[in-house]
């Protein structure tokens, strides 16, 4: 069946539906930037609300709400060091010290640009080569998610080159944390002390928001204010985007897509990724989490580039990339409209229009960003006294809403406290989300990996994809390494150098 | 305290939980022996061992530096308290009585004196949750054993 490309546009600028992508990016940016509403529940607020729509126009507001979400999340973590959305959190550990300086404008301009290349080019991915690149992701077995997982441990390293233990031993404890609930593989319950609310496990997000939000509240104690003295707004207009941040948007962009198109992984793995990849890339690495725009530019490329990569497993197989793709599926299917090849023949004028959607959505969300970022960026001279209850009022939201559990309320409390100790003592926070959100998927696919294969270690280098997979590890793991033994060696130089002296 | 002794703190804990850990994979049913037992040996062995380098290298460093958790004492246990008073609260009372007493009861104690500011602040954060969160999303908000909100 032939697809008329012009049709499908002229059904796409139709007012409803023109209205259905402004309306969805703008409701995305608000729910990405409040801490604690994701881009997945607001999807799935949504289904009920499509009821009354046509389906084209529908999925157009969800997707709407999707690419909002994802750029969003960036808002909140630059200003106030509080990720909208957990795929920011990447974002807020050079957003927040550049809002420190007083350029929070400028990284809000950095992640407005980088989240529109990024969402723009997944989407002509999505467009162009949904099919074929669907296949790749259904080659992926237990035994390469959990290779999968490792390389995002292996990540970890260069999130903390200065200390690398540290590093991977806050990866750890976040993949201890991980293990508590309970066993898919047996159904026996694991190190939960007969707590009903941890038979799930700790989720995530309670733990995200104490580590990054309520934490920076602590710290804002000590100051009446996030920056000193006044924002500048055609200060800020002026500002121009740092040159050479093409190749760290194109490695974020390029890392996105692929982490998205793998089912299960989502947005936060990607853009942590992309911001390991940015930082082995760098020539200022030392500037990495001390308020670099090539972090900010990697990070948010990658989480945005996450949103065409999820869909393609989504729309052609049916299986979701990640969480916000899963809600956007049931969107789908109660219009019926059944993943699968039929999609993009029977039913093409809705894919392809909603596809074609995304571009607009990036568009819209773009022209917001650089128009409105200015004013954005004064929320950081409100007065701590005003911004810690009001931070405070919604991480609670946040915590809670998730599983509607006020348990997770608590654990969100426990974890900023966590998070201020680990902090002060040179242990990376981020490392711990990190390997809370890579837990479930590296246990469950090196158990079932073990499961399939008897208990032999070998279904770890049994495919191609499982060697690629060890090759980007050791690369990830080497330079580090590499660079850690030769300031050793420049440190014990300068040390014998002047010892002679003297 | 110093940061060495905090750190040496946390290590100690690490390599207690990678301990017990170990362990308490023996009492595992036998059908994830292979499996689940397997990822968790491995992680308490990795955590163990990882902690273990880390104490030889905190103990060759002299960070001999005292750690700051805070730089307002007054504040930062004002805050932490109100927080633990307002998640009890929000059990008993309900989410939007108890957040109408803890706005303006933080913003008080964390240095803002201004009436009106803390008064129009509390009232206009609320009327933002009711409106969006409860009205417009129907985010459901935490209710209390006392009263429903």
């Amino acid at each position: 069946m032939e697809i008329n490309f012009l049709q499908i546009i002229l059904t796409l600028v139709m007012p409803e539906n023109l209205l259905a992508v402004v309306i969805g990016s703008i409701a995305g940016i608000v729910v990405g930037g409040i801490p604690g509403l994701t881009a997945t529940m607001a999807v799935a607020l949504l289904i009920p609300v499509t009821f009354s729509l046509s389906p084209l126009t529908g999925l157009i507001l969800m997707g709407g709400v999707y690419c909002g979400a994802m750029y969003g999340g960036s808002i909140p973590a630059i200003l106030l060091f509080t990720p909208g959305t957990p795929a920011a959190a990447a974002t807020a550990l050079d957003g927040y010290p550049l809002s420190q300086q007083g350029h929070g404008g400028l990284a809000l301009k950095v992640s407005v640009i980088a989240s529109f290349i990024g969402g723009t080019f997944s989407a002509l991915l999505l467009l162009l080569v949904a099919q074929p690149l669907a296949a790749v992701s259904l080659r992926f077995g237990p035994a390469e998610y959990f290779l999968l997982a490792l390389m995002g441990l292996a990540g970890v390293v260069s999130l903390a080159e200065e200390d690398l233990v540290k590093g991977l031993l806050s990866g750890f404890m976040g993949l201890l944390v991980a293990v508590i609930g309970t066993d898919l593989i047996s159904g026996h319950l694991h190190y939960t002390m007969g707590v009903r609310d941890l038979y799930d496990g700790v989720s995530f997000m309670p733990a995200l928001i104490g580590m990054f939000s309520i934490t920076q509240m602590m710290e804002l104690t000590g100051l009446d204010h996030i920056v000193k003295g006044k924002v500048d707004l055609k200060t800020i207009k002026r500002e121009k985007m740092p040159k050479g941040l093409g190749k760290f948007i194109a490695a974020g962009t390029a890392a996105g897509t692929v982490v998205g198109i793998l089912p299960g992984e989502g947005a936060t793995i990607a853009a942590f990724i992309s911001y390991n990849f940015a930082k082995q890339m760098s020539k200022f690495r030392d500037k990495f989490g001390k308020g670099n725009p090539e972090g900010i530019a990697a990070a948010e490329a990658g989480n945005n580039g996450c949103v065409g990569g999820s869909l393609i497993p989504t729309l052609t197989l049916g299986i979701p990339g990640n969480s916000v793709a899963a809600a956007l599926l049931g969107g789908l299917m109660i219009h019926g409209l059944i993943p699968g090849p039929e999609l993009f023949t029977l039913h093409g004028t809705i894919t392809y229009g909603f596809i074609l959607s995304l571009f607009l959505a990036n568009i819209v969300f773009l022209v917001i960003g650089l128009f409105f970022a200015p004013y954005f960026s004064k929320i950081s001279l409100t007065p701590s006294a005003i911004l810690i209850p009001a931070v405070s009022m919604f991480a609670v939201v946040g915590a809670y809403s998730m599983n509607n559990s006020i348990f997770d309320i608590w654990i969100m409390l426990i974890f900023a406290l966590i998070g201020l100790i680990l902090g002060k003592t040179g242990y990376s926070t981020s490392a711990v989300v990190l390997g809370m959100i890579l837990g479930p998927i590296a246990e469950h696919g090196f158990a079932q990996a073990l499961t399939i294969s008897d208990g032999s270690a070998s279904i770890f280098f049994g495919s191609t994809i499982a060697w690629i997979l060890w090759g980007v590890i050791a690369l990830l793991l080497v330079f580090p390494i590499i660079n850690i033994i030769k300031k050793a060696r420049t440190g014990k130089a300068i040390i014998e150098a002047e010892e002679i002296v003297e | 305290m110093t940061k060495k002794v905090v750190d040496f703190i946390i290590l100690f804990f690490c390599v207690v939980i990678a301990v017990l850990l170990y362990r308490s994979t023996a009492g595992f049913p036998s059908v994830s022996q292979n499996s689940t037992a397997n990822y968790i040996r491995f992680l308490a062995l990795s955590t163990g061992i990882l902690s273990l380098l880390q104490i030889y290298y905190s103990y060759r460093k002299n960070d001999n530096d005292a750690v700051e958790f805070y730089t307002n004492k007054k504040r930062f246990f004002s805050l932490l308290l109100l927080l633990i008073v307002y998640i009890l609260l929000i059990a008993y009372f309900g989410f939007i009585l108890s957040t109408a007493l803890f706005l303006p009861v933080t913003m008080f104690f964390m240095g803002h004196r201004k009436i009106k500011t803390i008064i129009f602040a509390s009232a206009g954060l609320l009327l933002f949750l009711q409106g969006l969160f409860v009205s417009i999303l129907q985010v459901p908000l935490p209710r209390g054993m006392i009263f429903g909100y």
